[in-house]
């Protein structure tokens, strides 16, 4: 086994605030480099070849997804914030931004998901999903119960969704069905 | 005529409207099932997930048989498409989170109170993996396609990649005053 250590360029300012737990994430895009995120730190690409670069963000990043096409993505500035967004790395460092609409008053957001083929992102807090369309169009879906929190979901080819939360003061796994009425 | 105009104007909507006054398309989600998870209540009298590392995040992961593999105070849990649960207990400050498919179809996923990695086949079989001291305050992990494994600290400023055949790389991330 063996041990290296690498460094990148160091980033000046004020130590940016940072998230509660579950605020990092690892994932995969589709041209093979790994995408890292920190909080509010730059996300970090590191390419196939090892290189390392990095993409400066303008607020915390509770976690990238990567949609079908390849692309990691993240949602900024939840809860009326105007610069609330979906927005695309691409693998050059260059990003796409789309306003999300309706602004809306959302739950704490808790978790973040690419859920299906169409690439829409999807989020959960207190009592609701919320999805993300790839245009920016905001929809959410009711969770029946009696406050539900989930806090982690997931979901195997279009199968149901599986989230882990608290409700009523106790840890509960729900299987769950979105449909629209 | 200027009376239906100014009318007009006056009723049309305002652009300026709060944004939480439009309307936000909304449905419902069916509860096919839901598990209370064993002794995992939040008044006290139990662990308290998700608060702190000893008891780790909550955390879920879809096999592709559709098992759901999820992190909780004190272990992993596992129930069938047809509801059948199973409860694989660890050390109490193991603090699981972060489970995440693995290659082999293997279930992998943080201790993030003792900073180890674990893994947890189909079977049910658990295999822990300590970190090099250069890692410390793991939380996060995912595999490339090469089935290299990434992990992450927080606030540690590194991720690490390690090799199939152990070998480690960590790379620093920048942060204020280095």
């Amino acid at each position: 086994m063996a041990i290296s250590r690498l460094s990148i360029c160091p980033m000046t300012g004020d130590s940016p605030p940072q998230l509660p737990w579950g605020n990092q994430s690892i994932v995969l895009a589709g041209d093979g480099s790994v995408w890292i995120s920190e909080s509010q730190w730059p996300i970090v690409r590191v390419a196939k070849n090892g290189s390392i670069s990095r993409v400066a963000v303008g607020g915390p990043v509770l976690s990238l997804v990567v949609g079908p096409d390849g692309n990691p993505r993240y949602i900024i500035g939840m809860n009326l914030d105007p610069t609330m967004a979906l927005v695309t790395l691409h693998a050059d460092g260059s990003t796409a931004s789309v306003s999300i609409s309706p602004r809306y008053e959302t739950s704490e957001p808790l978790a973040h998901e690419i859920l299906g083929n169409d690439g829409a992102l999807w989020t959960c807090g207190y009592h609701w999903f919320y999805r993300v369309a790839l245009d920016g169009s905001l929809k959410r879906y009711w969770i029946p119960g009696d406050n539900p929190e989930p806090e982690s979901f997931a979901q195997r080819d279009s199968g149901p969704i599986w989230a882990i939360g608290q409700e009523s003061w106790s840890v509960v796994l729900w299987k769950l069905v979105l449909a629209d009425k | 005529m200027i009376l239906a105009v100014w009318i007009a104007a006056a009723i049309a909507p305002t652009p300026s409207a709060s944004p939480s006054t439009q309307t936000l398309p909304s449905a419902t989600a069916k509860v096919v099932a839901s598990y209370e998870i064993p002794n995992h209540t939040l008044d006290g009298s139990g662990p308290i997930p998700g608060r702190n590392a000893e008891f780790g995040e909550p955390s879920i992961a879809v096999a592709p048989n559709g098992d759901a593999w999820y992190t909780a105070a004190g272990g992993i849990g596992r129930v069938t498409p047809t509801g059948v649960p199973t409860w694989y207990s660890l050390e109490k400050a193991a603090g699981p989170t972060y489970i995440r498919l693995g290659p082999n179809g293997a279930m992998w996923f943080v201790e993030a109170g003792l900073d180890k990695v674990g893994r947890i086949s189909a079977d049910g079989t658990i295999s822990e993996f300590s970190g090099s001291p250069l890692l410390g305050d793991l939380n996060a992990l995912g595999f490339d396609a090469n089935g290299n494994m990434w992990i992450a600290g927080t606030n540690s400023h590194y991720v690490a990649r390690m090799r199939q055949n152990g070998d480690l790389t960590v790379i620093d991330l920048p942060y204020d005053g280095r």
